[in-house]
């Protein structure tokens, strides 16, 4: 159990962005592998992390009405100058900070991000399940999917320029 | 038209690129350092309560074997203690303070009876057509908010299948 907790527990943080619910969710899935303790021999961590993000996801259904509401509502509409300069500022701040500060701060930006953008934008780059995989999962159509991802992504790009980095020029870092 | 949409494809691809590469390099979370042990308490609790509700087939086998020498003893100890424990029974009741009680009970006994023959009069008398609609009535009363749960809360079962 040592060995994967951290995995289990990351894997429910990352969906649900609650302590206190990814820890109630990582108990319920060790609970499960002691109770299927032959099906897991196999593949202990496959099994665990599968386990993990189905109870993730179905603890976030639960809310999913609330949601759904916010994200359907919108479409793929930003302008390619405004994507340009994300993309930009993004690059320059992944190659300036340091390894840890990089790490909080993409920490903070992705735990910020509403769930309709948190939710498949971790399914797509941790789970690595394909876009036509998570809109089946979620119940919504692949487009909307992919405009919740692209979001994201932009979203904590924004976020990270927002530390006080300059957008394209790589100039030096503002104090904030 | 066609250039302006390829670049657009590869400022997303690159966006794409630049978000896998800053979300992978991210270091696991720590799991909480109290969970070993929640879960450790959790299994024994579960451990307990099912151990106390479990089938004779998961019992201990001399606790088994215990069981099944008890039920195989009560058989001789009903066909010898029935009979005198009967004859004792009938020379009590036959006593002359309890038999009179025992005709009280006979007589509550013959006006139950009538009651449930004039009870039965009664719904005989109702028209047939009153019972089954009332019988219908009370069918849909429970249909109507089950079928009702089942149409709302169906589409939660999407994810179980993830």
């Amino acid at each position: 159990m040592r060995a994967y907790e951290d995995m289990v527990f990351s894997t429910a943080m990352r969906l649900t962005g609650n302590a206190a619910q990814s820890e109630d969710i990582s108990q319920e899935v060790f609970l499960k592998a002691f109770e299927h303790f032959e099906r897991l021999r196999a593949s202990p961590g496959g099994w665990l992390k599968t386990v993990a993000t189905r109870l993730a996801l179905n603890h976030l259904t639960r809310h999913r009405k609330r949601w759904r509401l916010f994200s359907e509502v919108f479409t793929d509409e930003t302008p390619e100058e405004e994507l340009e300069a994300a993309v930009a500022s993004f690059d320059t701040v992944l190659q300036q900070l340091e390894g840890q500060e990089r790490h909080a701060l993409v920490t903070q930006a992705l735990q910020q991000l509403p769930d309709h953008q948190r939710v498949p934008l971790v399914l797509f780059h941790f789970e690595e399940m394909s876009y036509q995989d998570i809109a089946r999962h979620l119940g919504h159509s692949l487009t909307k999917i992919k405009t919740d991802i692209l979001r994201g992504r932009l979203a904590i790009a924004r976020s990270l320029a927002h530390r006080g980095l300059p957008p394209a020029d790589g100039g030096s870092r503002t104090p904030s | 038209m066609n250039t302006r949409k390829s670049s657009g494809d590869e400022r997303r691809e690159r966006l794409e690129r630049l978000a896998h590469q800053a979300l992978r390099e991210l270091p696991p979370y720590r799991a909480p350092a109290g969970l070993e042990a929640r879960v450790l308490a959790e299994i024994e609790r579960r451990a307990a309560l099912r151990g106390g509700a479990a089938g004779i087939a998961e019992w201990p086998a001399a606790a088994r074997a215990l069981v099944m020498a008890g039920c195989a003893l009560c058989v001789p100890l009903a066909w010898l203690l029935v009979p005198p424990l009967c004859a004792q029974l009938a020379h009590a009741l036959s006593a002359p303070g309890v038999a009179h009680l025992v005709d009280g009970v006979t007589g509550t006994s013959r006006m139950l009876v009538g009651l449930v023959q004039l009870a039965a009069r009664l719904v005989h008398m109702i028209p047939s057509g009153w019972l089954f609609g009332g019988l219908i009535v009370t069918g849909a009363v429970y249909a109507v908010p089950l079928a009702l749960g089942c149409l709302l809360l169906g589409p939660r079962s999407k994810v179980h299948s993830v």
